[in-house]
């Protein structure tokens, strides 16, 4: 009965996702921005949620992810999707595996931090060298084709959006699902006693950093041509990386689809505040912090909790 | 190359006043506040504050020190009233608490101060320079750096000599042991976070004359102190020092040699650090425990 249930919700879903672009311009570009923003909070997840470690630096593989397209259009004049992509997901990959060697050897806040401070060595990096990066101009996207076919309006690229988002979150859940998936969670609790099974701890870890940067990096790379234009405030600062944090926790972080739910919420209620009121900033910071307080399992935790406590 | 060096002991001056404060803070309550950037910039506003009220240089002198401790009651009223609710819950929310106060503290500069960066540098006009063998100093950035080190000097004193100093460092080793030794952790808590704020308030303060405020003065100081905190070694005042030291002097010295990337070479420099030394200069074995 509850698989039947969970079927019907989930086609629901998809079918509302596929007819999306009838429904105007704008929500098309805000469902596109949430379904990517999703991907990177799911991204993120993979390590907060199952490994036990706090990533404030993602901005950094989303903005690897972005400027891999972006500088590769400009100064090579690619626009074939079917190149950069690829392109770009491998850079990310090294630059996570890079960074994730320097990083997986500390847990904790230490983790924390070590992703916080290199991720800002590339946002000012990306800032200074303004002759490859355009500085804090960043760089202006104009086209994007696919196998030889110039994408042209937003609801085509919205499809590019929404199959790049199936194919991430079925990988994902694969990967989480895996024997795999099980031993990072199990590390996650009890590192020593995995430890003395024989695991080597540091190599889980350092896969589920590159995977989780891979990700973040996909949702950057389909982030450029939808925006068209990157820039180091817009995809690598500190702030995005904390805003994907935010969303993690808002949606949920316990539970697999909570990024995404946390994704949309982040990225609706960014949108209609932001066009009410100038103070976007306060009401988020407090959003937050009321959050946090109140209620830390985030939207989907809590739904968890209330049809627990409902007897569904 | 003298010069670079003033104005690299300048910001490491005030480096150190901002990392010592998040390092006292990280290391008695376990937590890396990302809000002492916003408590940085607020020392920078209210002290701008104060010196559009009056011409008197004593005021303007005093003004960085009144400010600081405004900001040190709103370091009270942050501990009190947001942060002590989610104690035990976690890193994870605590870090995120007190980075959602980072937002609220833009808007707030924002509805406060406007979003024009504000500078006033009277002070530094008033107190004119002086010549050392040839070399131009403004009398302010003397004061700054004198002031700085007095500081030093004093947190050194409490800290390591005073009864008060005695209980923090206790708290520090084991807040349990320490609590059940009848010592109110709580008040230590936060007593610690009103002088952490107090030292982030006082060192935006001293800044006001040099490179005035704005938005997103309190992001680049946050992200500059984290890095002295990781490099110094997290929880190590002495670390603070050292670090703050050497990346000031780098800055300094590498915005003249390579004025397009300074800011990488600081972060390679904690790449490095890290690499050689994952704790930090000094950081001890102390972090692996806890």
């Amino acid at each position: 009965m509850r698989d039947i249930k969970k079927i019907v919700l989930l086609s629901l879903g998809i079918v509302l996702l596929i007819i999306v672009p009838f429904m105007g311009e704008y929500i098309t570009y805000l469902i596109g921005l949430a379904l990517l923003f999703g991907i990177a909070a799911l991204a993120l997840n993979v390590l907060l949620g199952y490994s036990g470690l706090l990533s404030f630096g993602h901005a950094l593989f989303f903005g690897g992810g972005a400027y891999s397209v972006a500088l590769l259009m400009k100064h090579y004049g690619i626009y074939s999707a079917e190149v950069l992509f690829p392109v770009g997901i491998i850079f990310v990959a090294l630059l996570s595996l890079a960074v994730g060697l320097i990083c997986v050897r500390h847990t904790r806040v230490y983790f924390t931090m070590l992703t916080l401070a290199i991720s800002e060595l590339f946002y000012a990096l990306a800032l200074k060298l303004r002759s490859i990066t355009g500085g804090d101009d960043g760089i202006r996207i104009s086209k994007i084709s696919l196998f030889g076919y110039e994408i042209s309006s937003i609801s085509e690229y919205y499809y590019v959006i929404l199959l790049t988002f199936f194919l991430s979150v079925i990988i994902l859940r694969t990967i989480l699902h895996s024997p795999f998936g099980l031993t990072i969670q199990a590390i996650r609790d009890n590192d020593n006693r995995v430890k003395f099974a024989g695991i080597e701890v540091m190599k889980y870890r350092l896969m589920a950093f590159v995977i989780s940067g891979v990700f973040s990096g996909i949702a950057g790379a389909v982030y450029g041509p939808l925006i068209g234009h990157v820039s180091p405030d817009d995809t690598l600062s500190i702030l995005l990386s904390g805003e994907f944090v935010a969303m993690t926790i808002l949606g949920g972080y316990t539970t697999f689809i909570g990024p995404i739910v946390g994704a949309f919420a982040f990225t609706f209620l960014k949108a209609f505040i932001s066009s009410a009121i100038v103070y976007w900033y306060l009401v988020f910071g407090a959003l937050i912090v009321g959050l946090v307080i109140c209620m830390p399992t985030g939207i989907v935790g809590e739904m968890v909790k209330r049809m627990v406590r409902w007897g569904f | 190359m003298i010069p670079q060096v003033l104005n690299g002991l300048i910001f490491a001056s005030i480096l150190f006043l901002v990392t010592a404060g998040l390092s006292i803070i990280f290391g008695i309550l376990r937590i890396v506040n990302f809000a002492h950037g916003s408590f940085y910039a607020l020392g920078i506003y209210i002290t701008y504050t104060i010196t559009r009220l009056t011409k008197n240089l004593i005021l303007h002198l005093l003004s960085p020190f009144i400010a600081a401790i405004i900001v040190g009651f709103v370091g009270i009223l942050f501990e009190i009233g947001l942060l002590r609710r989610i104690y035990g819950r976690g890193e994870l929310f605590e870090l995120l608490l007190t980075f959602g106060m980072i937002f609220v503290f833009m808007d707030i500069f924002r509805i406060g101060w406007g979003s024009m960066p504000i500078s006033d540098p009277t002070v530094t006009f008033t107190l004119g320079t002086i010549s050392i063998r040839g070399l131009i100093i403004p009398i302010y950035n003397i004061f700054l750096i004198v002031t700085a080190a007095i500081i030093a000097l004093v947190l050194w004193f409490l800290i390591y000599k005073t009864k008060a100093g005695m209980i923090i460092r206790a708290t520090s080793h084991d807040s349990e042991v320490t609590s059940a030794l009848g010592v109110n952790v709580q008040r230590v808590y936060t007593l610690t976070f009103f002088l952490g704020s107090f030292l982030a308030g006082f060192a935006g303060g001293l800044m006001l004359p040099i490179t005035g405020g704005w938005i997103g003065s309190d992001l680049e100081i946050l992200v500059l102190a984290l890095v002295v905190l990781v490099v110094g070694g997290m929880g190590s005042i002495k670390g603070a020092l050292v670090a703050s030291i050497l990346i000031g002097i780098t800055r300094a010295v590498g915005i003249s040699l390579f004025p397009k990337i300074e800011l990488a070479i600081i972060y390679l420099i904690m790449v490095i650090v890290l690499l050689i030394k994952p704790t930090g200069l000094f950081g001890g074995a102390d972090i692996e425990r806890h």
